[in-house]
């Protein structure tokens, strides 16, 4: 489906508000964005598993969910992981959905021992494919070589074939005229990849503390992959490329310094150099990160704050970075329209002037009982009207 | 725990469907297929 001139006109509008908001001046008003998440699935009747493989029936939920609610953008994500069904399938759970079929649950893995850390950081690739990948999905530990290639092929080759169905984020453009912001693409920092898929949570901060150099010698052994994943350019300036960051929100300054802060340095400033903008999710604070912060370029970040002080933030920032906050998830859950207004035009009072502002949930929607539709209606129609410059 | 060399297939896999690509090229794409082991 083609957007109509009248949504394309909308289409524009808002990009061109994001576009003015992340380079720091005034736009008309206020953008809103939408960051339900899979929340949309239970607001439409659906649990996660009837939208598997289910094409049509995904883009319709994730449309209705952006519908009659004030949205200028979205981040989506683009959907649902429709690969987490193939890869239950092979034997791994890494990622599961709960048991009333409603969301997608992570598990915690560990793939890695403590004493092999030396393999991985001599040979990170061959590490992963011979030991991590065959400790994780039990399908290859299959006596048919033959089979397991069959599968490793599959297992190559569908991601393609699902983003070639996926049309979440395009159903949600040409219908309604609302840009994906995030749609530019992802950059994962190599300490996050170790934390998440290869040491998990506790051995990783273990390791920080017991074998810290082996631990950044296999975060240093990723970089020159990591690297090429930060684009070359020129792009255009919207949309952005995200991240959500893991484990920087455990690494106390000087840690920070060390593992974190020198990839996404990097990647911050090449995506700044290629053209676009880094639309970086700082999960929990970042506030004790902020002193690095400082030596990034004006303009180049758009910051999702989740518990970081948008007064403290718009204190030290204001000038440089883009901020993106609104009311927290605990407020919404309230059910109290009043006092998620009253939070809201607080947020807007202090982050809106000058420029650089965008309102949206610090934490996205999940579960059914994470926010009531109505009561995000009236919060997102209060700051159309009330966000105007 | 079976002993398979899964970075050997990956090499046959990337031999069958690029194989038009060479030297670093294909190297940098066996690098890409294993890395994204990680995330299944």
């Amino acid at each position: 489906m083609r957007m109509t001139e009248d949504i394309k006109k909308l289409y524009n509008e808002r990009v061109e508000r994001f576009i003015t908001t992340s380079n720091l001046k005034e736009p008309d008003r206020v953008p809103i964005m939408n960051s339900t998440s899979v929340w949309a699935i239970s607001y439409s009747g659906y649990t996660y598993a009837d939208l598997y493989e289910n094409f049509d029936l995904e883009a319709e939920v994730f449309v209705k969910a952006h519908e009659g609610f004030f949205y200028d953008g979205t981040r989506t994500g683009g959907g649902i992981n429709h690969m987490v069904k193939f890869h239950n399938q092979l034997g791994s759970f890494q990622n599961f959905i709960s048991p009333n079929a409603v969301t997608l649950q992570h598990s915690e893995t560990s793939s890695m021992e403590a004493d092999e850390y030396d393999e991985f950081i001599a040979d990170p690739f061959r590490f992963i494919a011979n030991k991590i990948a065959i400790r994780k999905i039990t399908a290859f530990q299959d006596e048919d070589e033959e089979k397991v290639y069959q599968l490793m092929a599959e297992l190559f080759q569908k991601p393609a074939e699902i983003r070639a169905k996926t049309t979440v984020n395009e159903a949600i453009k040409n219908r309604l005229g609302i840009p994906a912001i995030s749609g530019g693409g992802n950059i994962v920092n190599p300490i996050d990849q170790i934390f998440d898929y290869v040491r998990g949570f506790k051995n990783t901060m273990t390791d920080i503390r017991r074998r810290p150099e082996k631990l950044l010698a296999a975060v240093e052994a990723m970089i020159p992959y990591a690297e090429r994943n930060i684009p070359k350019g020129p792009l255009p300036e919207f949309p952005w490329i995200t991240d959500n960051h893991h484990i920087a929100k455990f690494l106390t300054g000087e840690l920070f310094g060390k593992f974190y802060w020198p990839y996404y340095k990097t990647s911050v400033e090449g995506v700044f150099n290629a053209g676009t903008k880094f639309l970086s999710h700082f999960e929990g604070s970042w506030e004790q990160h902020y002193d690095y912060l400082q030596d990034l370029p004006k303009t180049s970040l758009i910051c999702i704050l989740e518990d970081d002080e948008v007064e403290v933030f718009k204190k030290r920032f204001a000038g440089q970075f883009c901020i993106y906050a609104g009311i927290h998830s605990s407020t919404l859950r309230s059910g109290d329209i009043e006092k998620c207004k009253e939070e809201a035009k607080r947020i807007i009072d202090i982050a809106a002037p000058g420029g650089g502002y965008i309102y949206g949930l610090r934490n996205g929607l999940l579960a059914p009982g994470d926010a009531d539709a109505e009561v995000i209606r009236a919060i997102n129609q209060f700051i159309l009207e009330y966000a105007v410059y | 725990m079976r002993e398979r060399d899964i970075y050997k297939l990956v090499e046959r896999y990337v031999e069958e469907y690029f194989p038009d690509l060479e030297g670093e090229a294909r190297q940098q794409r066996i690098e890409a297929l294993c890395a994204s082991f990680m995330n299944v």
